[in-house]
């Protein structure tokens, strides 16, 4: 699953260790996220919308050919 | 979208207190126990061990992710995933290390014993599992 974690935090002039503070998860899982080596859990997708002001479909993309 | 703020809410902790308390609390009733035997010296080894064992968790913690990794199993979401995943594989292991040891004792000669009742006692713990945990949702 793609995102646009990364883009949008850079945007915001977060680190991921200031974003994980905010998300109350650990940076690690943040840098999983935005490399696509960790789907978060629904709550958290949620969170990371609000927190980023996009709804979660324009964050996270799943490819729909596989 | 968020602005940035000079001062975040408190992230997560570094490490798990009850994970520490555990470790520390355990090294005090092996040491109890030890005495009580008049082992005072393996209770001491014991102490050592644990509390050890605690002050690297908490101390390794902070320069160490994969440190702080070990102690969480509750508070980041995906530590909690990587502690599931660990537990699976490791029965998984075990399993198979129970079924070998009974398939070699059988070879042997010997009646399984008591590779038998721990394979019957996992499949039957695995088997109940299933159904709560699926009843639960």
């Amino acid at each position: 699953m793609n995102n646009e974690v990364r883009r949008l935090r850079l945007e915001i002039g977060y680190s991921q260790a200031e974003l994980a503070e905010q998300m109350r998860v650990s940076r690690q899982t943040i840098n999983a996220i935005e490399t696509g080596r960790y789907s978060p859990s629904l709550a958290l997708a949620i969170k990371l919308a609000r927190f980023l002001g996009k709804p979660v479909e324009e964050i996270f993309h799943v490819d729909e050919a596989t | 979208m968020s602005m940035k703020q000079p001062e975040g809410r408190p992230g997560l902790p570094r490490v798990n207190p009850i994970a520490i308390a555990i470790a520390m609390i355990t090294g005090a009733v092996l040491l109890g126990i030890s005495l009580f035997n008049g082992e005072a010296l393996v209770g001491v080894m014991f102490l050592v061990v644990t509390w050890g064992f605690a002050a690297f968790l908490y101390w390794g913690s902070r320069v160490s992710d994969t440190v702080a990794l070990i102690s969480d199993d509750v508070q980041d979401e995906r530590n909690v995933h990587i502690h599931q995943r660990a537990a699976l594989y490791t029965l998984n292991i075990l399993a198979f290390i129970i079924v070998a040891a009974f398939v070699v004792d059988i070879a042997r000669g010997g009646s399984g014993s008591p590779y038998t009742w721990l394979a019957a006692a996992a499949a039957m713990i695995y088997m109940s599992l299933l159904v709560i945990i699926d009843r639960r949702g």
